[in-house]
């Protein structure tokens, strides 16, 4: 995307990159045992998350219009289910976070950039 | 507040106050001046916050009429901030939100100090009688360990274990036979609820366990 983008869009999708690979750095390499057994990981990696799906938010409705193959409206929903449980006290799904962080995450910066994140 | 409320009121404070230890038993190691520098510590900070906000949010109706003076809204407008607006939220207000005000609302709450943190420790433990336990059992070594470390807190069986023993047995020891007994022999022997598992060797434990936190943070309870 961002090879073939000019102004805002490509600042708008530096901006989503930039924190994306911010994020990945924290949470690379966290598997779906360490989510399930240290919740303090969990709660690393939910907030990094959270934090993508907010530079997401921001754009996701230019986004969605200009590069429509690609799911900009997951990363709010994950945002928001993350920071606006039902159930606030339910434990949280350790699948889904790390699934989250080991392919959703990697894959945004590829989308973006072009390229994997470096690992 | 507690001995106040009606039964659904008591169930939101009760609520508010999970949500509390929940975020503070997994940040219970943690030391504010290391949250402008140690960005998983400050994350992991900020979502027990979200968690926090998020209970007293589901049950805030309940919550205003035990206590309409109780800022509510602030643990609200701090979980919406963190979630929607994190360049809003300065590092000191998230350490004081952790550290201060949220043990202050359980103790305002239950009238005392939030259930958090390490269950028991070394001095609490019954030591005599765990030394006869393992003697009895073929047990070398025991080594006392978070329990968060080992996960047994989450959920199922070991919901509310307060001791996590690691420990070595003999090549021919009757435990060694029964280890998977021996959380529940040993709770009945010395009355707390704990988990007994394997001392992990490095290069034979568990994929993925958080092996050097669980040897940096073990204590000895009982050697031959």
């Amino acid at each position: 995307m961002l090879n073939n983008s000019g102004e805002p869009q490509a600042s708008w999708l530096r901006s989503i990159a930039n924190q994306a690979v911010a994020e990945w750095s924290l949470v690379r390499g966290v598997d779906e045992a360490t989510l399930r057994r240290d919740a303090f990981a969990l709660y690393v990696a939910c907030y990094a998350l959270i934090r993508v799906g907010n530079v997401v938010a921001a754009r996701s409705r230019d986004l969605e219009i200009i590069y429509p193959n690609y799911e900009w409206v997951n990363w709010v929903d994950l945002r928001n289910r993350l920071a606006h449980q039902p159930n606030p006290t339910a434990p949280l799904n350790p699948y889904e976070v790390w699934a989250a962080v080991s392919q959703s995450l990697p894959e945004l910066i590829q989308a973006i950039s072009g390229e994997p994140p470096a690992l | 507040m507690l001995h106040q409320a009606t039964p659904a009121q008591a169930a939101a404070l009760r609520a508010v106050v999970e949500a509390i230890e929940e975020a503070l038993f997994v940040l219970h190691e943690l030391d504010p001046r290391t949250l402008p520098t140690e960005r998983r510590m400050l994350y992991s900070a900020a979502y027990g916050l979200i968690r926090i906000g998020g209970a007293i949010e589901q049950h805030c109706s309940q919550l205003e009429l035990i206590s309409p003076e109780s800022p509510w809204a602030d643990w609200v407008d701090l979980r919406n901030r963190l979630a929607g607006k994190p360049g809003q939220v300065s590092v000191d207000e998230i350490a004081r939100a952790v550290t201060e005000d949220a043990p202050q609302l359980v103790r305002d709450i239950t009238g005392a100090e939030p259930n958090v943190g390490p269950k028991v420790r070394l001095e609490d433990l019954p030591l005599d009688d765990i030394a006869d336990f393992c003697r009895e059992w073929g047990i070398k070594e025991a080594y006392m360990t978070p329990p968060e470390l080992t996960g047994v807190y989450l959920s199922g069986p070991f919901e509310g274990v307060e001791l996590a023993l690691l420990v070595d047995y003999h090549n021919d020891a009757p435990g060694r036979k029964r280890h998977s007994s021996m959380g529940r022999l040993i709770s009945q022997h010395i009355g707390i609820k704990t988990y007994v598992g394997g001392l992990p060797a490095p290069d034979n434990h568990i994929q993925n366990w958080p092996y050097d936190a669980m040897m940096a943070r073990r204590e000895l309870v009982y050697a031959e």
